[in-house]
């Protein structure tokens, strides 16, 4: 290896800025009179392209001199320096910069003070320069596909887009069919389309794409490697029936003897034990649910097994494992609607959350869109709670965003289907932000021609369920019992006030708060993002990069960084479809980190110190060398191992101790 | 005689306090002459030797300052360096040395102005001790 040499010292006028601040010449005369620089020299403007053509033609002079540039700040131009150093054919990371404009000319009112305090700063740049060691600017290869966790709008959109750009997509969802919650929906606000006719043509094009695999029943349970180059496990559950095999015709279920609460319907009707989770669900293959169905509870049943005219159906198939290579993964697992407490009523003949309503009203649904009591009437009166869940009975704490448009959607739908009743409208807050929502809220009460009363509770007002006592002496007999409302939902004042009066409906619907889907802890633990508020993927940067997680080439979108609308889910599906597509690119290559970390295998004590304090989980400890070792495309540099390790074998490059040690001694000395 | 004025070494990390010292610069926020920025990717990076290399050097007090509390670009450097901080402050205690020479603040991008404002209360807090000398603290 070449001897390396004294470095160049540049110094810059930065026009007036730093000329006038600070006295150049004496920090040019006294850093040449210690001996330690090559050359000293200085122009008016280093950063321009003149100045940058200047810097140039002396970078191209020979030997290994490592180049300090005494200017702006490096967060201003470091990168313009280290371009002109590749350019000059020289390893970039051979230049270091003493900041002697915003931290010291700018700062130093003084001028001779600011000139004293220069020379201190680039004699501790020089020291540092002395020391440095080039880096290697390495490049890695890319995988452009891409594995989607979760197949709501958010995935489907995101599928559909890389799909259409030529890249494989494995599309893992955990349950039987794709679509998420969006399918099960009647209507969508504001233009109040129909879901599935909305939806269907999307569902349809991810499920029969030729670069996409959709694997349902699946559930990631491994990944390793990092942002270009993963390489992910899948389980995949026994659904019971060959997909290859199935024709999707219902034999199979309409022999099933089995009468299980559908969770579709949120309990308002039954299903058997092989089934479809929903009607026109794809692909449309039933699936057998092994915890209600006789043949898995030591029962010989085989019906749908006999009735299916196809031989598609195996109930001895067993858990697979898959394993698929990607080079990036899009969390898109969604949210579902919290378990409501106690307060609430949730088991309550008549209090049904937003979801029950949903389904009632949709014309597919378990009362084929007409609205009922559980005993078959129609509500004369009908309370919608906003923000409901809080245990204590106040306002649920976090917006689940999509509420407070449902609602209004749900009063303008009961006003129609409902002619004759009462709509009472409980909120603490309205939020209808976005294109058209609050004209939409507007119509929804208007439509419903005064029979829409909206109670708005103060901010620490309370709010419970419960069934109402039929009072003495009214005569109730079984007669009159049913046709009293029978659920009353009483207030308590949050202040000094007296408590509203007791409010009795037939009817309560109940706005739940959306929390991340179940999966949502385990899988975030498994792949190492992190999660925020609300158990949600976090997304350290929502303004300018919604679709990151807090690891790289780990994207995210949709309900799981927090509730949403399908416009917005959607929207942030079509985001990170186009970050995957930016930045691995079939062809180009990714660039590593170069201040990634080093560590000596000859000197490692294998105390694993290291491998704890990583916040990348960067370093990994090989249980046959028993040495730690830095996983390079995981590696952000940070040098965090570098400060804990105890033997002084972790190093970060561009950091070192030495490197650290010299520039402070060159500052105080 | 001059009046002392503390030689204040700040290690800072690129992405909020470094940030936020260029930051104080381009509002033109007069800083103590002895404060001499040391620029550390993170400050997870920062050893206690490195913190006691500095005052052995002739540095009258040595600041950290990193990114606030969830906003570091590593994701927990900036709690290491609090670690880091706390331990030298220790071990100056225990040497019977003034333990505030060395101080931890959190300084963002965009805080130029509580930059300025940590930097001169240092500074302020250091003229009080007098200079650094192990004998004497």
């Amino acid at each position: 290896m070449a001897r390396k040499k004294k470095p160049w010292l540049f110094l810059c006028r930065c026009g007036p800025n730093i000329a006038e601040a600070i006295d150049l010449d004496r920090v040019a005369s006294a850093i040449g009179s210690t001996m330690e620089v090559a050359s000293v020299e200085t122009h008016d403007i280093l950063c321009s392209p003149d100045g940058q053509q200047w810097l140039q033609r002396r970078l191209r002079r020979g030997g290994l001199h490592p180049v300090v540039v005494a200017g702006c700040s490096p967060r201003e131009h470091l990168e313009t320096f280290r371009g002109v150093c590749r350019e000059a054919g020289r390893n970039p990371h051979l230049l270091a910069m003493a900041n002697i404009r915003e931290q010291c000319g700018w700062v130093t009112p003084d001028r001779t003070a600011a000139t004293d305090k220069a020379i201190r700063l680039v004699r501790a740049a020089i020291r540092r320069a002395t020391l440095l060691e080039p880096l290697e600017e390495q490049q890695v290869d890319c995988n452009p596909d891409v594995l989607i966790i979760g197949s709501g709008v958010a995935g489907l959109q995101a599928a559909r887009l890389l799909a259409g750009a030529g890249r494989h997509v494995i599309l893992v969802e955990r349950s039987p069919s794709i679509g998420g919650r969006g399918p099960r929906l009647a209507d969508l606000y504001p233009e109040m389309e129909c879901a599935s006719c909305v939806l269907e043509g999307l569902l349809d094009e991810v499920l029969h794409h030729p670069l996409v695999e959709v694997l349902t029943c699946a559930e990631l349970t491994r990944l390793a490697g990092a942002h270009g180059q993963f390489s992910a496990t899948i389980r995949r559950a026994p659904r019971g029936v060959d997909e290859a095999a199935c024709f999707g015709c219902p034999q199979c279920i309409e022999a099933c003897p089995v009468s299980a609460p559908s969770e579709l319907e949120e309990g308002l009707a039954t299903r058997r034990a092989i089934y479809l989770s929903y009607p026109g669900a794809l692909p449309n293959v039933p699936v057998v649910d092994r915890s209600t169905c006789l043949h898995f509870r030591g029962d010989p049943c085989d019906a749908c097994a006999r009735a299916c005219p196809f031989g598609a159906i195996d109930l001895d198939q067993t858990e697979t494992f898959v394993t698929r290579e990607v080079g990036a993964v899009l969390v898109a697992t969604g949210a579902e609607l919290a378990d409501l407490a106690s307060t609430w009523g949730p088991d309550l003949p008549g209090v049904y959350t937003t979801m029950a309503l949903e389904r009632m009203l949709n014309s597919s649904g378990p009362t084929a869109g007409k609205v009922l009591l559980p005993d078959g009437r129609r509500p004369a009166s009908v309370a919608l709670v906003h923000c409901a869940g809080a245990p204590d009975g106040t306002r649920m704490g976090a917006c689940s965003v999509v509420c407070c448009m449902a609602m209004a959607k749900y009063a303008q739908q009961l006003a129609q289907k409902l002619p004759e009743t009462t709509i009472h409208e409980l909120l603490w807050e309205r939020s209808t932000p976005g294109k058209g929502y609050l004209e939409f809220a507007s119509a929804s009460r208007a439509a419903a021609h005064g029979r829409l009363k909206p109670i708005r509770l103060e901010p620490t007002e309370r709010v419970s369920v419960e069934q109402a006592r039929i009072s003495q002496g009214s005569g109730a007999g079984s007669r009159r019992r049913r046709t009293t409302p029978n659920l009353v939902l009483r207030f308590r004042s949050g202040g000094k006030g007296p408590a509203r009066r007791p409010l009795r409906v037939e009817m309560v619907v109940l706005a739940p708060p959306l929390s991340p889907s179940a999966s949502t802890d385990r899988l975030a633990h498994l792949i190492g993002v992190e999660v925020g508020q609300g158990g949600f993927v976090l997304e350290p940067g929502p303004k300018v990069a919604p679709y990151q997680s807090s690891v790289d080439g780990i994207l995210v979108a949709g309900c799981a960084t927090g509730p949403k609308d399908i416009r917005a889910a959607s929207a942030e599906g079509a985001a990170a479809a186009g970050r995957a597509l930016s930045s691995l690119v079939p062809g180009r290559k990714l660039e590593l980190e170069p201040y990634r970390a080093a560590i000596d295998p000859e000197h490692c004590s294998g105390c694993k110190t290291c491998v704890v304090v990583c916040p990348f989980g960067a370093v990994r400890f090989d249980p046959e060398l028993r040495v730690a070792q830095v996983e390079q495309r995981l590696c952000q540099g940070c040098g965090s191992c570098a400060a804990r390790c105890p033997v002084g074998v972790a190093t970060a490059p561009g950091f070192t101790d030495g490197q650290l040690l010299a520039e402070i001694a060159g500052l105080l000395g | 005689m001059s009046k002392f004025e503390p030689r204040i070494v700040g290690l800072m990390c690129h992405h909020c306090s470094y940030a936020g010292a260029d930051r104080a610069g381009q509002s033109k926020s007069p800083l103590p002459t002895g404060f001499l920025p040391v620029r550390v990717m993170c400050t997870g990076r920062i050893r206690p030797e490195h913190i006691m290399a500095a005052l052995q050097q002739g540095a009258d007090g040595v600041l950290v300052l990193g990114c606030h509390p969830k906003d570091c670009h590593y994701r927990t450097g900036n709690l290491r360096a609090r670690a880091a901080v706390g331990l030298t402050s220790r071990l100056l205690e225990g040497l019977g040395l003034h333990p505030e020479r060395v101080q931890l603040e959190w300084v963002s991008a965009a805080e130029g102005e509580k930059l300025a404002r940590v930097v001169n209360a240092q500074a302020r807090k250091l003229r009080r001790l007098g200079p650094f000398r192990p004998a004497s603290g």
